[in-house]
């Protein structure tokens, strides 16, 4: 008797007992499914957060004031004295000192309110210089980003985000237009593309302004010298831990620190935040990975239930069989396709509505699901492993069964 | 539950005293089987039973023997132990000419295959098959290629004369046919014997009388029939009568017809 005759009573044994195989293999199919589903889940959610970060800029990194990394840092109210200066960022400026630092923008920030002649809004306002456009990775959707004669001038112009701009302006073009920022008038010279990442939404909702202009007119109690955060671009992604030590020198240097512990900024980069990132989302794919491999566990026990029972049903057939001739190895053999007959119909259909609620899912919920061919081929193992393990102990029980005692049942 | 069985491979086998007694009158050296001295003893956890205590019988080939006896006399533990479906607990059994007594599980499967045809009272033919896979089934396991299994199993059907049933389910047949099937299956590998228990005790007298033909046309044909029945009617087909009551031999005679 062939391996691939047994298989194929095996699945016939399955068609036999059609209703009672399904329901076996639903508790595979669900186990595999939601495996696929979660597993899918954590990569995408992955992939989403690290093209977000990404798309903060590239090779970026970031000088903040104090010695605390946090949001908080970056948004250093204006009460607190920045210890980040002009000279900071003419020092940062120098490539002689920072060769691996291609390009600096300071920047100032506060939530402000702003008018257009139809209706008002609520944002974040940077003052910034042109190379911001650059390092944060940001393109235009019209008109264009402040020049540097803006900059030094000190001109009332403004750059709006996305979301600013069509709450501002829902009807028209905004370019050209005045916004009244905290009662006083800018003009708007241009709309940020939006960024295009669900994850960064808030880099929609902001309105940028020359620096010089942020510091005189709408933060005019700050220190007239200092700047809230430093944006720096390495020159390439293999430059960005030197350009970090650069910097970080650098600035130690120019405050006469001596123990880097006692640092009075601090430098954060992408590979800080990616990596942050991805062992939250790795925690996140495991514990639903987890949870989904133990409702692959329940569905095995369920393999494994239904094969006793089939063996305990069957005992006359199993009793008939051996006295045709049948010897125990052949009777486990027969039991084991079965249940990994039963595993694999379970895997294979998994994967299959897997792959189905992968395309349905990310169009009710906005979130992206990567399945890889390496979970699929994984998942399909692991049922048929799953139909093997459960099935062993039922194939055996049928395998020692005394062929008079088999016989003789009722 | 599951009674313990003492598993004993008595040395006597050879043993120049065991001698048939003289009332064992056929004592042929063409015996297909061969009993000397077989007792069966089924121990449960309190009491044990002895099901058979001393059975020595010797069936040539071409017999045709009928085993009677009261119910619980012991004809279905001789045929288990006849069919190798169990081993003596004492004394030893030739089949055709292989001490059989000491095999193993595998070893045993391989004798039932080859050398025994069973027939059941309950036809014991599995639902989902045609009456073709039934009767292929022993050959499945004789490691016969599926090509010449189901050439076979037609003509053992045909031998029958279920041919024209060969692609028909068991339950869209009567007990009758589906018992022909079941003989069909019991011939196909040219086993060296048929045993049956009781294999009309679920057919009617009509379906009875078909089958205990066919039983007729196969001892004509030359096979060797051990029939157990406890109905005079049914035991009168046979040739040699061998009457069981607890588990012993009371008599064993010829028929004259
Ligand atoms: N597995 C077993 N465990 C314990 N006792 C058994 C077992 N099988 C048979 N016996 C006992 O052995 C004796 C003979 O049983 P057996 O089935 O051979 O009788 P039988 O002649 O076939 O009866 P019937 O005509 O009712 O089929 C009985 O007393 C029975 O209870
Ligand atoms: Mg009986």
């Amino acid at each position: 008797m062939s391996w691939l005759e047994t298989l194929k009573s095996g699945f016939e044994a399955i068609v036999t007992h059609r209703l009672r195989s399904s329901l076996t293999v639903l508790g595979i199919l669900i186990g595999i499914t939601s495996v696929i589903l979660t597993v899918g889940l954590g990569e995408g959610a992955q992939s989403s957060v690290s093209s977000a970060i990404s798309s903060l800029g590239t090779n970026l990194l970031i000088v903040t004031p104090g010695n605390v990394t946090g949001p908080g840092g970056v948004n250093a109210g204006l009460g607190t004295a920045s210890t980040l200066t002009y000279a900071d960022v003419a020092a940062l400026e120098n490539h002689y000192d920072v060769p691996d630092v291609k390009a600096v923008a300071p920047s100032v920030q506060k939530q402000l309110n702003m008018t257009s002649n139809t209706s008002n809004w609520s944002a974040p306002v940077i003052g910034t210089t042109t190379s911001y456009a650059q390092i944060r990775n940001r393109t235009m959707a019209q008109g264009s980003f402040i020049t540097p004669q803006q900059v030094t001038k000190g001109n009332n112009v403004v750059v709006l985000g996305q979301t600013v701009a069509t709450s501002l302006f829902p009807n028209s073009s905004p370019i050209g237009s005045n916004v009244t920022i905290s009662g006083i008038p800018f003009k708007v010279i241009g709309v940020l593309a939006s960024s295009g990442s669900i994850a960064s939404s808030n880099e929609d909702n902001l309105a940028i302004v020359p620096i010089t202009t942020a510091k005189s007119e709408l933060l005019p109690h700050s220190s007239s010298n200092s700047v809230q955060s430093i944006f720096l671009e390495a020159s390439s992604k293999s430059t960005l831990g030197t350009a970090y030590n650069e910097a970080n020198n650098l600035l130690l240097n120019l405050h006469h620190i001596t123990n880097p512990s006692q640092a009075d900024f601090t430098i954060t980069s992408q590979t800080n935040l990616l990596s942050t990132a991805s062992t939250i989302t790795q925690t996140l794919t495991f514990l639903l990975g987890g949870i989904a491999a133990i409702s692959l566990l329940v569905g095995g026990i369920g393999v494994m239930n239904i094969m006793l029972v089939s063996v305990t049903e069957r005992i006359r057939e199993i009793g008939l069989r051996k006295a045709l001739g049948a010897t125990p190895g052949l009777i486990r053999q027969q039991f084991l396709f079965e249940a990994l007959v039963l595993g694999l119909i379970g895997g294979v259909s998994g994967v299959v509505l897997g792959l189905l609620l992968s395309l349905i899912i990310p169009v009710l919920i906005p979130i992206p699901i990567v399945i890889s061919s390496v979970a699929i081929i994984i998942s399909v193992l692991v049922s048929a492993t799953i139909g093997v393990v459960f099935g062993v102990y039922p194939a055996s029980r049928a395998a020692k069964l005394s062929p008079i005692e088999a016989l003789r049942s009722e | 539950m599951d009674p313990e069985i003492t598993q004993q491979n008595p040395a006597l086998t050879d043993s120049p005293t065991q001698v048939l007694s003289p009332t064992q009158s056929i004592d042929k050296t063409d015996a297909v089987i061969k009993l000397n001295e077989v007792k069966k003893i089924y121990k449960t956890q309190s009491v044990s039973v002895e099901a058979l205590r001393g059975i020595n019988l010797s069936i040539s080939t071409s017999e045709f023997i009928a085993i009677m006896g009261a119910s619980g006399s012991g004809k279905s533990t001789l045929m288990h132990i006849m069919g190798c479906l169990d081993i003596p607990t004492f004394g030893s059994y030739i089949l055709a000419g292989q001490d059989v007594s000491g095999l193993n599980e595998i070893e045993l499967a391989a004798v039932r295959n080859r050398q025994i045809g069973f027939v059941f009272q309950a036809f014991n033919l599995l639902p989902g098959l045609t009456a073709a896979k039934n009767v292929e089934l022993p050959l499945m396991y004789g490691g016969v290629s599926p090509k010449e299994r189901h050439q076979r199993a037609l003509e053992s059907l045909e031998a029958v004369n279920m041919g024209n049933r060969a692609f028909h389910k068991p339950g869209e047949l009567s007990g009758g046919q589906q018992q022909r099937i079941a003989i069909a299956r019991a011939l196909v590998t040219q086993p060296a014997i048929i045993l049956a228990d009781e294999p009309t005790g679920n057919l009617d007298s009509l379906s009875t009388n078909e089958i205990l033909d066919i039983f007729i046309q196969l001892n004509n044909q030359g096979r060797t029939v051990v029939l157990i029945t406890h109905e005079n009617e049914v035991a009168a087909i046979a040739k040699r009568v061998v009457h069981l009551k607890d588990g012993l031999i009371i008599s064993d005679e010829l028929v004259s017809k």
